[in-house]
C-alpha cells in the first residue's frame, strides 16, 4: 500500500468527518441542553441544502455566500418551530421520548414539503468550482471538499466561541449543567432553549450545505444523514462541541484509513462497529468531562 | 425590606409551608432554622420564585413579587446561594463567577466585581482556570458565595452554606458571612447549624413541619428551652 | 388538574404532527368501482425511489387517459388504485395483498424497484394474478412463477450487452486493457457484474480492481486514486445516481481520464444530465427502452412529455409505466375477459407490441434479451448499439476532462 493513497484517503476522510461534525454539533446541543433528540435535525440540514441549491440555480449565488442568508433564515424558522412545537413538549414527563416522536413527525412533514417544493429528483450542488481540485504535489483535494471542510471548521469554531466567550453562550452551558442555579442568576430557560434550538437548526442548515457540496441529495437523504449524526454525537459525547469535532475527525480518519487498507465493503462495518464499541464501553463519549 | 406574609406552598396534595410569615429589614442578618424537611429551603425557593405560592404574599420594598419569574426576582437583587452550592461543574471557577453577573443590570461591572471577589477569596483566585467540579467543598462554597456576590445582591439568601464541609471550612465560611453582614449586606441565613447560626445572627425564625414554631431575637432563642432540647441537644 | 393540562400541552403538537404526516402519506385511491376496471398495486411515491415511482405513475395515468378516451378496455373505463409504499419492499408486498384480497381489484400493475417487484411476484403467483413489471432481475424469473412477465423487463444481467456488442467492434489494439470495477452491494448492482465478467474474458480485458461498496457512498476519492494508480483505462461504476455522481465528481477532480467510463443505472435518469451537465457526458450505459426508438408510440409519448413537462424525450420510467400497461392491455384484449389465467395463457402464446418493440415470452415470462447500448453525448442519452437503432456514433476514447 503506498503512501500517496494512504495520505490522500486520510485527508479526504478528515475533510468529510469535519462536515459531519458541523452537522452533528447542533444535534448534540439540543440533546445535551434540552434533552430533545431532534430526529428532524438532518431534515433541517437538507432544507439548508435545498435553499442553497435554489439560490445557486436561480440567482447564481454561491453556496458560501447564500449561507449568510439561509442560515439566519433557518434560525428564525426554528424560533417559530420552538414556540409552536418544541416548547410545549419540554413540559412532558419524558422529554426525550416525546421529542423523538414529535420530531420524527416533523421530519416526515419536512421531507414531504421538500418533495413538493423541489420534487423528488436527486439534486447536485454545482458551484463553479464544483469539479476542480486543489493539487498539492501528488495529492488532489476536490474544491467542494476543501470548501465544505473550511466552512465546517469555521462553523464549529463559531459555535465553540459562542459557547465559551459570550454571555448567552455561557448561559446555554450553565442551563444545561445546573438549570436551577442558572435560573437563580437570571437565566431565562425558555429563552435559552429557544436560542439553543434555533442555533442547532441553523448549524444543521450550514452542515447540510457543506454535505451537499460533497454528495447529491434527495428529499429522503436526511435519513442517511441521521445515522452519521448519531455516530458523531455518541462518539463525541452528548452536548460536547469539542468532542463532536474530534469525533468527526476520528470517524474521518477511520473511514479514510479503512478505505485505503480494507475492501470498501468493510468501511461501514468498521465505522458502525466503532459505534457499538463506544455504546458498550464509553457511553459518555471520548471525554470523561462533560465539557462543551 | 422583605416581607413574607402568610404564605402557603403545596407540592401536589402535600402542604410544604402553611401560612408562614417572615421579615428581613435592611442591614439585618436573619436566621431561619429548623430540622431537615421543615420547609426552610421551600421558603427561600418561594422567595426566589422557583416554587409557586398557593396563598399569601411576598413583598419586596413594598412591591409584590407575585408572578415574577426567578430571573426577574434576581434582577431585583434577591440572590440565593442554593443548598449544595449547585455550581456549574464543567465550567471554570472564573466562568462560574462571571455567570453570577449574568443579569444585564450588573453585567457591565463584571470585571470589577470579579477582582473584588478574588481579593475576598484569594484561594479561588489561584484556581480560576480549574473546573468548579474539581474543587474541595470549602472552595466550592467560596465560589458559590463569590458567584452570588457577582450579582450585587441587596438581599443574600444562603441555604445551608456549611453543609458537607469540615468544621474548619464551615467556621471559615461563617466568618466570611459575618464579615459580609458587617459591611452592610442584608442576609437571610438558612442552616441546621443552629448554634453557629444563632451566634452570628440577630433575629431568628424556627420552622417545624412547614409551620412557624418560634420567632425571637437570637439571644432569647438560645435560651429557649424548646430550642435547647430540639436543636442544641442540651 | 395540573397534570392533565401538562399532558395536553405536549400531546397536541404530537397529534398534529402525526395527523399531518398521515395526510401527506395517504395513498391516492380511486373512487367507486362501478363498471370500471380497477387496476391496483403500489408505487414508491415517496422515499428513496420517489422520483422514479412518480414517473411510472405518470406513464400509467397517461395510458389510462388515452384508453378511456378511446372507449376503455373491453368497453369499460379503467381506473387505478395506487398506494404509496414509501419505497419500502415490505409495504409493497402488503399493498399487493391488500389490493387483491381487500380491494378486489380486477388487474394488478407492476411496481418499482426490482426488489419490490421480486417480492410481489410470489404474491401474484399465490393469488393467480398476472403481474407485468420490470421484474427483479434474472433470479426472480428463475423461480418457476407462471403469472409474472417482464414486459419489458429491466435486467441487470443484460444491462451492458449493447455496450459490449459495440466494444467488440473496436479493433483489439484500440480497446482498453485494464478494468476497474466498483459495484454497489445490492442485488441490482451485483446483477450488473454478470455481463462484465463474461465479456471482459471474451475481449481479453484484465479486471485489475473488483470491489464492492455499501450505500451511501460518501466519498469516492480512494476509489479513483486506486483506479488511477493501477492505470485502469476502463472504469465500471456499477451503481445508482448518488454514488454515480460522487464517483464522477471525484474522477474529474482527480483528473482521472480512462478511455471509457461505464455507469450503471444512475446515468439514464434525467437528473444525470440536468444536474451534472457537461461532466455527465460520454458515460456509457444501457437501457431496454428509449424515446429514440422508432417503434410506434414513442413519438406520441415524446410529444406529450414535451408539451407537459418540456422534456425533449420521455423519461425512461414514464415509458416503462406506459409499456407495462400496453402489454397488459393487449393481453386483456386478447383474452377478451378479465380471467387471469386466460390473460396469462394469451401472453404465453402471443406477441405483444409495445414502445419497446415486439416481444414474445418464454416459460420464465421473459422476452429475448433486449438491450440498447447508450452514451451520453452533449447532454443527451444517445443509442449507440446495436447499429439498427443507433442515433449517434459513440465518442471514443472519452475526451479528457475540461477544467
Amino acid at each position: 500500500m503506498d503512501a500517496v493513497l494512504i495520505i490522500q484517503s486520510l485527508i479526504s476522510g478528515i475533510m468529510m468527518g469535519m462536515v459531519y461534525a458541523l452537522l452533528g454539533v447542533g444535534f448534540s446541543l439540543t440533546w445535551g441542553v434540552m434533552h430533545v433528540i431532534n430526529i428532524s435535525h438532518g431534515a433541517f440540514g437538507l432544507l439548508g441544502a435545498y435553499m442553497a441549491y435554489s439560490l445557486l440555480q436561480y440567482f447564481g449565488v454561491d453556496p458560501i455566500v447564500s449561507a449568510a442568508v439561509s442560515v439566519p433564515l433557518l434560525f428564525l424558522v426554528a424560533c417559530g418551530i420552538y414556540q409552536l412545537l418544541i416548547r410545549p413538549i419540554t413540559r412532558a414527563q419524558n422529554v426525550v421520548m416525546a421529542s423523538m416522536i414529535l420530531t420524527f413527525g416533523l421530519a416526515i412533514i419536512l421531507e414531504n414539503v421538500m418533495a413538493i417544493i423541489w420534487k423528488a429528483d436527486p439534486r447536485v450542488l454545482t458551484p463553479t468550482y464544483s469539479s476542480g481540485a486543489l493539487i498539492l504535489g501528488p495529492f488532489y483535494f476536490q474544491y467542494p471538499h476543501v470548501v465544505g471542510f473550511g466552512l465546517s471548521l469555521a462553523g464549529i469554531t463559531a459555535i465553540y466561541l459562542f459557547l465559551k466567550k459570550t454571555y448567552t453562550g455561557m448561559a446555554v452551558r450553565a442551563a444545561w449543567q445546573q438549570p436551577e442555579a442558572a435560573r437563580l442568576y437570571g437565566v431565562n430557560l425558555y429563552w435559552i432553549s429557544m436560542i439553543t434550538f434555533a442555533l442547532a437548526v441553523s448549524t444543521a442548515g450550514a452542515g447540510g450545505i457543506c454535505l451537499a457540496l460533497l454528495n447529491s441529495f434527495e428529499p429522503h437523504s436526511h435519513n442517511l444523514w441521521l445515522i452519521n449524526l448519531f455516530l458523531v454525537v455518541i462518539v463525541g459525547g452528548v452536548g460536547n462541541v469539542i468532542g463532536t469535532a474530534l469525533a468527526g475527525l476520528i470517524i474521518g480518519v477511520i473511514t479514510g484509513l479503512s478505505m485505503a487498507f480494507l475492501p470498501f465493503l468493510w468501511v461501514n462495518l468498521v465505522t458502525f462497529g466503532l459505534l457499538m464499541i463506544f455504546l458498550i464501553f464509553r457511553p459518555h463519549g471520548i471525554f470523561k468531562q462533560e465539557g462543551i | 425590606m422583605l416581607s413574607v406574609e402568610n404564605i402557603t406552598v403545596c407540592y401536589g396534595q402535600m402542604k410544604a409551608l402553611r401560612e408562614v410569615s417572615l421579615e428581613v429589614s435592611t442591614g439585618q442578618m436573619v436566621a431561619l432554622i429548623g430540622a431537615n424537611g421543615s420547609g426552610k429551603s421551600t421558603l427561600i425557593n418561594a422567595i426566589s420564585g422557583l416554587v409557586p405560592i398557593a396563598g399569601g404574599e411576598i413583598t419586596w420594598e413594598g412591591q409584590t413579587l407575585k408572578g415574577l419569574t426567578p430571573d426577574n426576582i434576581c434582577r431585583e437583587g434577591i440572590i440565593q446561594v442554593p443548598e449544595g452550592r449547585k455550581l456549574f461543574p464543567a465550567m471554570t471557577v472564573e466562568e462560574n463567577l462571571i455567570m453570577g453577573a449574568y443579569h444585564p443590570n450588573v453585567r457591565k461591572q463584571a470585571q470589577e466585581s470579579l477582582q473584588k471577589v478574588f481579593s475576598t477569596f484569594p484561594r479561588i483566585a489561584d484556581r480560576r482556570r480549574q473546573f468548579a467540579g474539581s474543587l474541595s467543598g470549602g472552595e466550592q462554597q467560596m465560589v458559590a458565595l463569590g458567584r452570588a456576590l457577582m450579582a450585587k445582591p441587596r438581599l443574600l439568601m444562603l441555604d445551608e452554606p456549611s453543609l458537607g464541609l469540615s468544621p474548619k471550612a464551615a467556621a471559615e465560611i461563617f466568618d466570611i458571612i459575618r464579615g459580609l453582614n458587617k459591611e452592610g449586606m442584608t442576609i437571610l441565613l438558612v442552616s441546621q447549624e443552629v448554634m453557629q447560626t444563632l451566634a452570628i445572627t440577630t433575629y431568628g425564625y424556627v420552622l417545624e413541619n412547614g409551620v412557624l414554631a418560634l420567632k425571637d431575637s437570637c439571644d432569647r432563642l438560645l435560651e429557649d428551652p424548646k430550642v435547647k432540647t430540639s436543636y442544641l441537644g442540651l | 388538574m395540573m397534570k392533565v393540562k401538562r399532558t395536553n400541552g405536549f400531546l397536541w403538537p404530537v397529534i398534529v404532527a402525526i395527523i399531518c404526516s398521515f395526510t401527506l402519506m395517504v395513498p391516492v385511491p380511486g373512487f367507486g368501482a362501478g363498471k370500471t376496471i380497477v387496476i391496483g398495486g403500489s408505487l414508491p411515491l415517496t422515499g428513496a425511489y420517489a422520483e422514479t415511482g412518480q414517473w411510472i405513475e405518470k406513464g400509467m395515468l397517461f395510458w389510462a387517459a388515452e384508453i378511456n378516451a378511446k372507449g376503455g378496455l373491453l368497453g369499460r373505463n379503467v381506473e387505478f388504485k395506487i398506494y404509496d409504499d414509501q419505497s419500502d419492499v415490505s409495504k409493497a408486498v402488503t399493498f399487493a395483498e391488500k389490493v387483491i384480497t381487500v380491494d378486489k381489484v380486477d388487474l394488478l400493475f407492476g411496481g418499482y424497484p426490482g426488489t419490490a417487484a421480486r417480492a410481489v411476484m410470489p404474491v401474484a403467483e399465490k393469488h393467480k394474478f398476472v403481474y407485468v413489471s420490470m421484474g427483479g432481475h434474472m433470479k426472480s424469473f428463475e423461480q418457476g412463477y407462471t403469472y409474472s412477465f417482464g414486459a419489458p423487463p429491466l435486467m441487470g444481467e443484460w444491462w451492458y450487452e449493447g455496450f459490449f456488442h459495440w466494444l467488440a467492434t473496436v479493433p483489439a489494439d484500440k480497446r482498453p486493457q485494464r478494468a476497474a470495477v466498483y459495484t454497489i452491494n445490492n442485488p441490482v448492482g451485483l446483477s450488473l457484474t454478470d455481463s462484465i465478467e463474461r465479456w471482459t474474458k471474451k475481449l481479453n480485458i484484465q479486471i485489475v480492481i473488483n470491489e464492492k461498496y455499501n450505500a451511501p457512498l460518501t466519498d469516492a476519492t480512494a476509489m479513483i486514486v486506486k483506479a488511477k494508480q493501477s492505470k485502469c483505462d476502463i472504469l465500471f461504476a456499477n451503481g445508482f445516481f448518488p454514488d454515480g455522481v460522487t464517483t464522477m465528481k471525484a474522477a474529474k477532480a482527480l483528473d482521472y481520464n480512462p478511455k471509457i467510463i461505464v455507469q450503471g443505472v444512475g446515468s439514464v435518469v434525467p437528473a444525470w444530465v440536468k444536474e451534472l451537465g457537461k461532466d455527465g457526458d460520454y458515460v456509457f450505459s444501457g437501457t431496454s427502452l428509449s424515446g429514440q426508438l422508432k417503434y410506434p408510440g414513442n413519438d406520441k409519448l415524446n410529444a406529450y412529455t414535451k408539451k407537459t413537462y418540456n422534456l425533449n424525450e420521455y423519461p425512461l420510467y414514464f415509458g416503462f409505466g406506459y409499456a407495462w400497461m400496453q402489454t397488459l392491455e393487449q393481453a386483456v384484449k386478447g383474452a377478451k375477459n378479465l380471467d387471469q389465467t386466460k390473460i396469462r395463457d394469451w401472453l404465453k402464446t402471443n406477441e405483444v407490441n409495445t414502445i419497446a418493440g415486439p416481444m414474445t415470452f418464454d416459460k420464465r415470462g421473459l422476452p429475448e434479451p433486449i438491450n440498447f447500448g447508450t452514451q451520453i453525448i452533449n447532454g443527451k442519452v444517445e443509442l449507440i448499439s446495436p447499429k439498427r437503432v443507433q442515433t449517434k456514433e459513440p465518442v471514443y476514447p472519452k475526451p479528457a476532462w475540461k477544467k
